[in-house]
């Protein structure tokens, strides 16, 4: 999936559909390993708990995800599926951008709390801390 | 599979406009009706479809071997009949989206948000109609081959068994018709029976007819194959 598809979707969405929208992507989330559901991974400034991993092989990047909170969990699953396998060169110098034109386009921050709202920056910006200690 | 519409007596405020009309539509055919202006075309359209304005005072509607004559709209629906207006209605504050695909999950197995958009994109690209409409209120705004348009997405989308589509050529001009043509094509199959009521032969140039039949005064006066709907072309309603 990409995210620019999910980006479309949404953005054609009224606040309430766009809810019912992120809730669909979460059940596209991958199962994470219950053990790696510790403090490390944490996302942190979320209010829900969110946990995230990054594996990076052979040059390219590999998130998991998962989130107690539906809509949160809809947020991992678009950006990790829309991320994976992504060349870390090109992750590192667009995943900012990519996921700053999605929040612009989605207008998401009207149909959530402010602190969801955050979150989609608190993944994204974990998701390029992670990538970069590890290459 | 097949509509069958059985002596058929329709009124409007006391006024008989259908006086016993014999058609069966069958799965996989096209079906032309054609009559000059007042001859109740609309009527049958609306008729079958079970518009409450309109009284049966005798006759049947036969659908799939179900007799369909007294049944509320929706439910017919539900049972694979579809209907395309002459004039869509504009409805205010319902998005095409959020309207296509309450219709799609009354009548399917439901679709969630995600899965139905996809299809509604797919469809939308095959008659060539920008993304944007599917946020705009239905039809509101829209011009007249818009409305056309986004009543052929909805057949595209629903997939009826049968589709009835009154005058859809009206108001296109000739690429809004080449597109709109192409379009019921598409949904044309041994699955689905279409009736198609036209003035003109002019939409009958890129969608071949089955069966013709011609509607004059409320009564079928000749039926034939394509090329009775030349004929009209050339001599007119009066002289066949």
């Amino acid at each position: 999936m990409e995210i620019k598809e999910a980006q479309e979707l949404l953005s054609a969405l009224p606040a309430r559909e766009q809810l019912e929208a992120l809730i669909d992507y979460g059940k596209q989330l991958k199962e994470f390993s219950e053990t790696e559901k510790k403090e490390e991974n944490k996302v942190p400034g979320c209010v829900s708990t969110a946990y995230l991993t990054v594996e990076v092989k052979e040059n390219k990047v590999y998130f998991s995800g998962y989130s107690d909170a539906l809509t949160i969990k809809g947020y991992l699953a678009i950006l990790i599926n829309g991320f994976n396998g992504m060349n870390v060169k090109e992750f590192l110098s667009t995943a900012e951008s990519i996921v700053k034109e999605f929040i612009t386009k989605t207008k998401l921050q009207a149909s959530l709390t402010p602190s969801r709202a955050n979150t989609l920056g608190n993944i994204i910006a974990i998701m390029i801390k992670k990538v970069r200690q590890q290459v | 599979m097949k509509l069958e519409i059985k002596d058929l007596h329709v009124e409007v405020e006391g006024k008989e406009i259908l006086k016993g009309i014999s058609l069966t539509i069958e799965q996989g055919k096209v079906h032309a009706l054609m009559g000059p202006n007042g001859s109740g075309k609309s009527t049958l359209a609306n008729v079958l479809l079970g518009h409450p304005k309109y009284t049966v005072t005798q006759g049947k509607i036969i659908l799939n071997g179900e007799d369909i004559t007294n049944l509320p709209p929706n439910e017919r629906a539900s049972k694979g009949l579809f209907l395309s207006f002459q004039y869509p209605k504009e409805i205010s504050g319902v998005t095409l989206t959020n309207f296509l695909r309450a219709a799609y999950n009354a009548t399917h197995k439901p679709l969630s948000i995600v899965d139905f958009y996809k299809l509604l994109q797919e469809k939308m690209a095959q008659l060539h109609v920008d993304k944007r409409f599917a946020q705009r209120y239905l039809n509101e705004g829209f011009s007249g081959g818009e409305k056309k348009k986004a009543e052929i997405l909805q057949m595209l989308v629903l997939q009826p068994t049968f589709a009835i589509l009154d005058e859809t050529d009206s108001g296109l001009d000739v690429d809004a018709l080449k597109i709109v043509a192409e379009g019921i094509n598409t949904v044309t199959c041994k699955d689905r029976g279409i009736l198609l009521i036209t003035h003109y032969n002019r939409i009958l140039e890129y969608i071949t007819p089955d069966i013709v039949s011609i509607l004059q005064d409320g009564k079928i006066t000749k039926t034939g194959g394509k090329e009775l709907a030349q004929q009209i072309e050339q001599k007119g309603f009066k002289e066949l």
